[in-house]
């Protein structure tokens, strides 16, 4: 009672600052940059949703007609039906590369939104594994899409377990997303993520399965691609939308890989990142 | 005062090589990012293509698969870089980093600024282009070394051309999100539906003629024949180029009279 | 007779229904050292734009060396160095490069802008950081950088806008002593701010703007003597109780109220010796809430 005696300011419960808290969660973390991300990308969401939701869809309509004259078939299934989870990938990413590599560290040097946020209870892994769920979000939309696009076309051979994908490409992205990122903490200028495209982004585009098969490279080049992160996305995709070689054991496989992936990348990122942020 | 100072002199070529040497001086310090993936980046189309479609689609028309894609990779690197270039890292020095301020601020025209500007961005491109040429040259990808070096000088013009539509890009864009739509309607058909990597005629007849609209279609139509050794219509050659200069006059002006407004308004 | 650099009449300059200029008149003769004194939103920089013909005027004359500042040409712009108010510094050049690159857009030889590269970094006391990237710079030797700019070409006229806002006292008494080098060798300068002590400082003469409109102008000295008197008081409320009955010329600037005087004794005398106030000269600042009721650095 002898808070009566003290003059006192009166905050309503709701208004309490979030000193109140002890800690910040882990959860309420990630949320809270997550959520950032959102609120900046809803503030402008048609030019943003331009590019990446119809982009992959032009493509999936090109390469359908333009590659589709040239293969009728391809592994065991007609080429439409074989191209539509290699655009997902193609979309997701892009979506996720672009999101974790020039967006984030533009943020990161040009905004100085992380040391704003960092300023704050809120840890540096909350931003990192917020940025990488956020790579994560973006692409589900981009997959979504591709996906609804392609099952109206007749490329999706499977019934509604065909869906299962979207998750699946949640996961890819995440996995691409924590690769960019730790090419982001080690970035010093923009210019050199210049060395990404050829390094990381293309041949995970053309050597993932996307819109050729893999099987159809030189040996080592099928190595190399199965190493990438894509690769196993696409082929979980392709298994679920056409129902081709579906066993439950490759599929836990691949998702192993993919969540070690994130696990290992998303690791290291934060590790750089901490050096770099904190030196 | 006893003694004019020395002040220079400046003229309208000089203006327009200072800017492009200040672009030029930046562009040294990036120098090798540049140059990896300017030929990297190709080398692994040209594999990709050359394995994966090439073993299916062996003949388009009267040449072989490598034959045809080389000059649409060109075609295609010239287009990426000149108008790339001229769209994101101009929209950054015009709004954000406010160099052309600082440049007007100068003995410098606005006219300058934009040609400077179009000029760097096109002589990219020709450098991605010329990438291309040596890494097609030494896979025997050009059925004719004269017909390619005829073919040079038009790609270079037509860079300039891509430029003056990036810029127009950069003039309109109100955030780095409008440049969505340069990607969605811009830089993907002109990869998609212009030739790059399969034939236009297995696309609909309807957007066959659309993509006509495309200067980088007019220059692949222009170039495929000539790097290839096939027999050139000239008069066809005139007409492609007539088009695709036109498009540039068109562009570099709605670009000039935005940017106009936006900076002295 | 002194040459006339700029000269302005019923200058005017609207942005749609919004008129940021509203008819102002001034002139500045070669060697003098100008100040445009008013707070933000006054229409100083929309004057400093006019004159670099940037923006073109809506009404009025404004001529610039003798031409009229929208038809301004490259020899006069070559004869202009002008200090934005933002950092528009070349970030992707080093602190060297920016200079070098500069003298080049003004069409100068190779060795005049190394010889001039080289005294302007000491002259700005960046020669130290010759090599190192512009981003890594303190706002303070931005600004600098910014000034040695605007001089690369020798200008007769340099136009600074804002140029110590931001910056910590020592940076800015670095930038005053060298706008005073400036003035010295004969350079005709332009100053807008909005830190009365910074053009009492610095100005010969002063432009008193506000709403678009000039209020007055004279050197710090006429101004202060023409519109307010010798002694400022300055006291906190509560007020002693019967300080009105004095008859002082007084202004309530929140929780303290300033009292103006020539007789100094007088108020002296009435104040209890156990209060606390400040006594200090009028200044500018007195003068510009004299003319206007507002502060200069609250509006």
């Amino acid at each position: 009672m002898s808070a009566e005696l003290k003059p006192t300011v009166t905050v309503s419960p709701s208004a309490r600052p979030q000193a109140a808290l002890p800690t910040l969660g882990m959860v309420r973390g990630i949320y809270a940059f997550w959520r950032r991300n959102a609120l900046v990308w809803r503030s402008n969401w048609i030019a943003a949703c331009f590019a990446f939701v119809l982009d992959p869809a032009v493509f999936l309509f090109a390469f359908g007609y333009g590659l589709g004259a040239a293969f009728t078939t391809m592994s065991g299934m007609p080429y439409f039906a074989f191209v539509v989870p290699g655009m997902m990938g193609l979309g997701l990413l892009y979506t996720s590369f672009i999101e974790c590599s020039y967006a984030a560290f533009f943020r990161m040097e040009a905004q100085r939104t992380y040391h704003a946020i960092l300023a704050t209870p809120m840890a540096l892994g909350h931003i990192v594994a917020g940025e990488i769920l956020w790579a994560g979000t973006k692409a589900t939309l981009s997959s979504s899409f591709i996906l609804l696009v392609g099952a109206c076309f007749g490329g999706v051979l499977t019934g509604w377990h065909s869906l299962l994908a979207i998750p699946v490409a949640t996961l890819t992205a995440m996995a691409v997303g924590a690769m960019a990122l730790l090419l982001t903490s080690v970035s010093r200028r923009i210019d050199d993520f210049n060395y990404a495209w050829p390094l990381l982004v293309t041949p995970m585009l053309m050597f993932s399965g996307t819109f050729i098969e893999l099987a159809r490279f030189p040996v080592w080049v099928q190595m190399v691609g199965k190493c990438l992160p894509l690769y196993h996305g696409v082929e979980v995709m392709r298994m679920l939308t056409s129902g081709h070689n579906l066993v439950l054991e490759t599929v836990w496989a691949h998702i192993a890989y993919l969540v070690a992936i994130i696990i290992v990348f998303g690791a290291l990122a934060l590790a750089r990142l901490n050096g770099r942020i904190f030196k | 005062m006893s003694t004019t100072p020395e002040r220079g002199r400046q003229t309208m070529l000089g203006g327009i090589a200072a800017i492009w040497m200040r672009h030029y001086r930046v562009w040294l310090r990036i120098f090798w990012p540049s140059v990896v993936s300017g030929i990297l980046n190709p080398i692994l189309f040209l594999f990709a293509f050359g394995f994966g479609l090439g073993a299916v689609v062996k003949q388009v028309g009267d040449i072989s698969y490598l034959h045809f894609v080389v000059p649409g990779m060109i075609a295609n690197a010239a287009l990426f870089q000149s108008s790339f270039e001229a769209s994101i890292p101009s929209y950054t020095r015009f709004r954000i980093q406010r160099t052309y301020e600082a440049m007007l601020a100068a003995p410098l025209f606005f006219r300058e600024v934009v040609y400077g500007e179009i000029l760097w961005a096109a002589s990219k491109g020709v450098l991605s282009a010329l990438c291309l040429y040596l890494v097609a040259w030494a896979v025997d990808g050009l059925g004719s070394l004269s017909g390619a070096l005829i073919s040079f000088p038009l790609v270079a013009l037509s860079c300039a051309s891509f430029a003056s539509l990036g810029l127009v890009c950069t003039a309109y864009a109100r955030t780095y999100e409008y440049f969505s739509f340069f990607f969605v309607f811009w830089i993907t058909p002109s990869l998609l539906f212009c030739g790059v990597f399969v034939d236009p005629a297995a696309y609909p007849q309807w957007l066959q003629w659309a993509t006509w609209f495309f200067p980088v279609k007019h220059l692949i139509e222009v170039i495929r024949p000539l790097c290839a050794g096939l027999s050139v219509d000239w008069t066809m050659v005139a007409l492609h180029m007539a088009y695709i200069m036109a498009f540039m006059f068109i562009c570099a002006a709605m670009a000039a009279r935005r940017m106009a407004k936006k900076l002295f308004d | 007779m002194q040459q006339t650099v700029i000269h302005a009449d019923g200058l005017r300059r609207s942005f749609g229904a919004f008129e940021a200029v509203k008819g102002v008149s001034f002139q500045v003769s070669e060697g003098q050292f100008i100040g445009l004194l008013g707070p933000n939103g006054a229409g100083k920089t929309t004057t400093m734009r006019m004159i670099m013909g940037m923006t073109k005027p809506s009404g009025g004359t404004l001529d610039v060396f003798g031409v009229p500042s929208h038809t301004i040409g490259r020899g006069e712009k070559a004869r202009i160095g002008l200090v934005p108010q933002e950092d528009n510094l070349d970030p992707d050049l080093s602190v060297r490069q920016n200079l070098e690159v500069y003298g080049t857009y003004f069409g100068l030889p190779h060795d005049v802008i190394q010889e001039r590269v080289d005294t302007l970094l000491r002259f700005m006391e960046l020669s130290e950081k010759k090599e190192n990237d512009v981003r890594a710079l303190s706002g303070g030797m931005k600004r600098r950088l910014i000034i040695a700019r605007a001089l690369i070409a020798d200008p007769d006229l340099v136009i600074l806008d804002e140029p110590t806002t931001g910056l910590d006292p020592q940076a800015r008494v670095l930038i005053w002593q060298r706008l005073l080098a400036l003035k010295s060798q004969g350079k005709t300068i332009l100053l807008t701010t909005h830190y009365m002590d910074e053009a009492q400082r610095l100005c010969d003469r002063i432009i008193v703007i506000d709403g678009g409109r000039v209020l007055d102008e004279g050197s710090p000295k006429e101004l202060i003597a023409r519109h307010v008197e010798e002694h400022v008081f300055e006291l906190q409320k509560p007020l002693p109780k019967g300080i009105e009955k004095l008859d002082i010329r007084s202004e309530d600037i929140g929780d303290t109220a300033l009292f103006y005087t020539d007789d100094a004794a007088r108020l002296r005398n009435f104040l209890k010796a156990d209060m606390v106030y400040l006594h200090r000269p009028a200044n500018l600042e007195d003068v510009f809430l004299k003319l206007t009721g507002r502060k200069l650095r609250e509006v």
